[in-house]
């Protein structure tokens, strides 16, 4: 009986351990990967070559006029100080302020979010219904595979901003049933504006996460326990939902994921070349002109979505495969 | 041979093809069998003879593009010629497969519930209530006491011995006349191989059910099952009663297999049969086993001999009555 | 308990008994190969095959269509598109090359080194690379062009960095499989060195997954390089690269003339396919022969 106690607490001092290393894994550790990457983000614009006073100031500025710039904009701080201010106002809602704009950063971004939002939320809706579905179709039945395999193969070869344009060609001048550049007003509006960017951006993505999807479901249906299932009597639909798409889902939940960080990124591309004012497009800009905390603020916000991204996936994917999930030990 | 007028299950002069790189390759070339209701026949032979194969095609499971002549009866009703529905009910409810390796033929992201029950709720329509308690008292019986607790957890939380215990939980849930049971043991320790194969033997003998064991075993084989098959290349060499084959042994093949055994009491050089195991494909139009028999004519090697009685054993040998007697089993006579 | 002898499983089903079809067998291979092969050598002798030059600007022969003058047409300044695709594909295809020959490189060493020395080295090395991995290559060039300006110079670096992790990952696969085979232990008992080890033994078993992989990698490179030109931040307007000129095209598009934008897209998308196709080949090739 004196042992059953020192047991209980000995199980329970297990499962604390269990709980801290997950917050370890989901919690600590991606934000430390974001605090790192915003690190180094900020120390490299800071040390990049090329002076933003002299933008600011113009043509031969007096030596007091520089320090005094330097000073108010912070630039004669060190590296680390530096990150510091920047870290401690990001917390604050405040990134800092744009030197080609002549505004605060926070106020650049804010309207520009919700196209860049949208874009990607729609692009990833058509990957999951066009790019899951159609690797689901190509991998479930055998006479479609070869045809999946082509258009998959051919998609996702197709860029992004080449997407853009034959869509645009099309569909914006010879067909006319959607508009070839803007973001449009109120949903509906947008909506529509947006259809062929999301198009341009899902293609390529669709294409391989159809891909994936594809060889997943067809390897898993090569596997050994399929087989036992089909040797037990069970119906094709039933051993296709309870073991192959089940099974599949683990990688297929993975690509899916990445996807739309892959998306982040480059709905870069198809905002440029839509024209749409997005964050992308901002980013693009401020690059060319140097405008640093611009970029920095954007680059750190979509590393930042990206690490909950991917921290997501890793979730899913222990709900998903039960061998992932710790204390789940052979006993 | 077998006693009982209408065998449970009949192989006819099976030949199976398969589709190797878009070409047809024969790896079965005529294998006939019958097992009676309750019996237990071994099928030993090396890898590649076609052992597993035979058993593939008696659940219909072969792969794509197969080609399969020659009848599978069970119950005297063709297997081969069943409907879709008749098929996943002779599977769920008729014979059941046990395989070699139960981590790969187990869901690694189902629990050990969903996998027993399974097979009851969704191929036969049993309740689920009822089917968890045919479950548990099933996992105690094949020796899992804890049975609540592990139809809880997932195959990876589970040794390899205990898995193939669920395996056959699984098969006798199903209460089948036939086990199929694929070289059962060979992934398992040493240590529980020998329990599981209890296991397997006698809770098969309780419930009367006949049992296709295949091994390349010999010796576990005639353990514990009534009669042998002993199969090469793609075809059946030789049947005859398990209890006293290494004496009676009438086909080379088998008397080669016999001696080359390891014995346990004496340490000296075994004896081998010479030349590579062929395999079905390779073979010519005589006798499967030509090119390796040290008792070869001219006749072997130009004519295949069918499979005959001789005494209380089949076999497949042109010399079977000349050679019986001469087939040396110094092995076995050592024993 | 006795057993037989056992010979190795008859390979009558599963993946590694699929026979290696020789090289003429595999069609798409052929095929495929042939494709990449051509689009090198027309990079590479594309300036002696035109006629003209791929600058030479004319007002009055802006935005022409196809004809047997200009092939292809003219652009919006009347520069003949035909001459500029070829001379275009040199600046295209070197990129790519560049980055894949640093990254494999890279990717490889970094992944062996990791298998070879494991324990803290290969977890280090490990989270870094997956890190890389997951992180979208064509932010990363963005980045490191915010830092070191616009050129070809900046997205060239920052996509062999991003890119290591590609090759990395594979290789690791392999390498770790080749690590742990009896053969590895002999090598290290006989008193080989790791770095001959490694060179002589590991290195080429894991050559068939680098050269697949760097092939789909190039196809890859190839479109972010691309999309870097086209955003205006890898090489500047006069010179000839496909990603530009389908930015260039993008204006004329709009006015009703598509063929530079449509024609330099295509360029992108033939070369990405058939170096994608071709790797997936060459994969299949070296799973197969294992």
């Amino acid at each position: 009986m004196a042992s059953a106690p020192s047991h209980g607490s000995r199980a329970s001092h297990r499962g604390a351990l269990a709980a801290g290393r997950t917050l370890a894994r989901w919690l600590v550790g991606p934000l430390v990967t974001v605090l790192v990457a915003s690190f180094v983000i900020s120390a490299a614009l800071a040390l990049a070559p090329g002076d933003p006073v002299a933008q600011l100031l113009g043509p031969r500025p007096t030596a007091a006029q520089i320090a005094v710039t330097r000073h108010e904009l912070g630039l004669d701080r060190s590296v680390p100080v530096r990150y510091w201010d920047w870290l401690s106002g990001a917390v604050h809602g405040d990134l800092g302020f744009s030197i080609v704009h002549r505004d605060s950063v926070a106020t650049l971004i804010g309207p520009r979010l919700g196209t860049t939002a949208l874009l990607v939320a729609y692009a990833g809706v058509l990957i999951l219904v066009g790019g899951v579905g159609l690797g689901i179709l190509g991998g479930a039945l055998r006479r479609m595979s070869p045809l999946v395999a082509a258009i998959t193969g051919l998609g996702i070869a197709i860029p992004a901003f080449v997407a853009a344009q034959l869509l645009v060609s099309v569909f914006s001048l010879r067909l006319g049933w959607f508009p070839a550049t803007g973001a449009g007003s109120g949903l509906a509006d947008r909506l529509w504006h947006l259809t062929l960017p999301a198009i341009a951006l899902a293609v390529a993505w669709a294409a391989y996460v159809a891909q994936i999807t594809r060889t997943a479901i067809r390897d898993e249906d090569e596997r050994e326990h399929v087989e036992t299932a089909r040797a037990r009597g069970l119906t094709a639909p039933v051993v296709f939902r309870r073991h192959v798409l089940r099974n599949a889902a683990i990688p297929i939940v993975t690509i899916s994921g990445l996807s739309i960080a892959g998306l982040i990124a480059s709905s870069v591309v198809v905002e440029s070349a839509f024209g749409l004012g997005g964050l992308g497009t901002l980013l693009v800009d401020s690059v060319t002109a140097r405008d640093y905390n611009v970029v920095q603020a954007i680059t750190v916000a979509l590393v930042l979505v990206f690490v909950v991204v991917t921290t997501l996936i890793d979730v899913l994917h222990t709900m998903l495969d039960p061998r992932l999930r710790r204390g789940a030990e052979r006993a | 041979m077998t006693p009982a007028p209408t065998p449970l299950l009949e192989l006819d002069g099976l030949r199976v093809d398969l589709r190797v790189d878009g070409a047809l390759r024969r790896v079965i070339h005529d294998v006939s069998l019958r097992l009676g209701v309750g019996e237990a026949v071994g099928l030993v032979g090396e890898s590649g003879s076609g052992k597993s194969i035979t058993a593939r095609t008696i659940m219909r499971l072969l792969p794509r593009g197969a080609e399969v002549a020659g009848d599978v009866r069970f119950g005297g009703r063709s297997v081969l010629e069943l409907g879709a529905r008749d098929l996943r009910r002779y599977r769920a409810t008729d014979v059941a497969m046990i395989y070699q390796d139960p981590r790969a033929h187990l869901n690694p992201v189902r629990t050990i519930g969903d996998f027993l029950l399974e097979g009851p709720v969704h191929a036969v329509g049993a309740s689920r209530a009822d089917a968890t308690e045919a479950a548990v008292a099933l996992l105690r019986s094949v020796g899992i006491p804890d049975a609540p607790r592990r139809l809880r957890q997932y195959p990876h939380q589970l040794s390899g011995g205990l898995l193939q215990r669920v395996v056959i939980a699984a098969a006798l849930l199903a209460e089948p006349q036939l086990i199929l049971a694929d070289e059962p043991t060979t992934a398992l320790d040493v240590t529980t191989q020998e329990e599981v194969m209890a296991i397997l033997d006698d809770q098969r003998r309780k419930r009367g059910v006949a049992m296709l064991f295949i091994t390349h075993d010999l010796d576990l084989a005639a353990a514990v099952t009534d009669r042998l098959a002993v199969m090469y290349a793609g075809t059946v060499a030789e049947v005859g009663p398990a209890a006293d084959l290494h004496r009676t042994a009438l086909h080379p093949y088998t008397a080669g297999l016999l001696a080359a055994r390891p014995s346990t009491t004496r340490v000296e050089r075994l004896t081998t049969i010479p030349g590579r195991p062929v395999s079905a494909f390779e073979v010519g139009p005589g006798c499967v086993f030509a090119s390796r028999c040290a008792h070869v004519e001219d006749r072997c090697r130009a004519e295949r001999p069918a499979l005959r009685a001789l005494e209380d054993h089949m076999v497949a040998c042109h010399r079977a009555e000349e050679l019986r007697g001469a087939l040396g089993l110094p092995a076995a006579a050592a024993r | 308990m006795s057993a037989l002898p056992l010979p190795p499983v008859a390979a009558f089903r599963g993946r590694g008994g699929r026979a290696v079809r020789s090289l003429a067998e595999d069609k798409l291979l052929l095929a495929s190969g042939a494709v990449c092969v051509a689009i090198v050598a027309l990079a590479l002798l594309g300036p002696l095959l035109a006629s003209g030059s791929p600058s030479r600007t004319s007002i009055l022969e802006a935005n022409l269509g196809s004809s047997s003058q200009h092939w292809l047409g003219t652009d919006a300044l009347g520069r003949d598109i035909f001459t500029r695709l070829l001379y275009g594909a040199r600046l295209s295809l070197a990129g790519p090359a560049l980055i894949i020959a640093v990254s494999t490189v890279l990717g490889t060493g970094a992944a062996i080194t990791a298998v070879w020395v494991g324990g803290r080295v290969e977890r280090v090395l490990n989270r870094v690379l997956d890190v890389l991995f997951a992180f979208p290559a064509l932010l990363f060039a963005i980045l490191v062009v915010a830092i070191l300006g616009t050129g070809l110079v900046a997205p060239v670096i920052a996509l062999s960095i991003a890119y290591t992790p590609y090759m990395a990952r594979v290789v690791r696969s392999v390498a770790r499989r080749e690590r742990s085979l009896p053969y590895i232990d002999a090598c290290q008992l006989a008193g080989l060195s790791s770095w001959r080890i490694c060179s002589r033994h590991i290195l080429p078993n894991v050559f068939g997954v680098v050269r697949a992989q760097a092939s789909i990698a190039f196809g890859a490179a190839l479109i972010d390089l691309a999309a870097i030109s086209f955003l205006g931040l890898g090489v500047s307007p006069p010179a000839a690269e496909w990603g530009l000129m389908v930015a260039n095209g993008s204006t004329a598009l709009l006015n009703g003339y598509p063929q530079e934008c449509l024609a330099a897209g295509a360029c992108i998308v033939v070369t990405v396919v058939a170096f994608n196709l071709l790797g997936e080949r060459l994969a299949v090739r070296s799973e197969g022969r294992r």
